[in-house]
């Protein structure tokens, strides 16, 4: 799946590879391949903490498959573990916990190669009007 | 359950569920606003509450409306949980 069909963003903002729905509305995963020529990684290829933080959030935002109306609204507990650098695989995983009052809370997992990157809440606003 | 012990137990859940570092149970009125006013909680602080209630006391709070009763205060919430406690 091309993650730009399941959401707003456009390159370079596009934070995904490829992107899988598991459960429609509940659960996705997906990839970035994190190269030294992206316009996110920084001299010395370290993926900056905040572009990860990012990809956690477009990957919940196809897990909630709202492409227009949702929106980046928190994060919640959110740890991160390891450094991840240009050449590796990030996998992303995200799945519904919790809605409530248009706001929706996302347990999301970025790995490298089976080790956690980071890993907590991503809380996406789902416009109900749009 | 003790109306009074719950109430205790709500101050401290939502002291260390919101990380309310700096507040101490003593300071949160019971009788208090949760949101605005009061505790001056938002709406992301809800989200992060309802998902720590239903963990905790397995009970459901299913939208705004039933938020806005339960949410009133800590009082409201206890009166809430033991209504609706399985």
């Amino acid at each position: 799946m091309e993650p730009f069909d399941h959401l707003p963003h456009r390159q370079p903002f596009v934070m995904l590879d490829n992107a899988e729905v598991i459960e429609e509305g509940r659960h996705a995963k997906g990839i970035k391949l994190i190269t030294v020529n992206d316009p996110a990684v920084l001299p010395g290829g370290i993926m900056p903490d905040i572009y990860i933080i990012e990809a956690m959030a477009q990957i919940s935002g196809i897990a909630g498959g709202r492409k227009e109306s949702s929106r980046f609204a928190a994060i919640k507990n959110l740890n991160f573990s390891r450094t991840a650098y240009a050449g590796d695989t990030l996998e992303l995983e995200s799945i519904f916990e919790k809605k409530f009052s248009g706001l929706c809370m996302f347990r999301c997992r970025a790995s490298v190669s089976g080790d956690t990157v980071a890993e907590g809440g991503i809380i996406l606003y789902f416009d109900e009007t749009a | 359950m003790e109306k009074g012990t719950l109430v205790e137990e709500l101050k401290a859940l939502i002291i260390k569920s919101l990380k309310l570092e700096e507040v101490l149970p003593a300071n949160i009125d019971p009788a208090a606003p949760l949101f605005g006013s009061g505790l001056g909680l938002d709406s992301i602080d809800a989200l992060e509450l309802v998902v720590a209630l239903e963990k905790t006391f397995g009970i459901r709070i299913p939208d705004e409306d039933v938020g806005k009763e339960a949410f009133a205060s800590v009082n409201a919430l206890a009166d809430y949980i033991i209504k609706n406690k399985k």
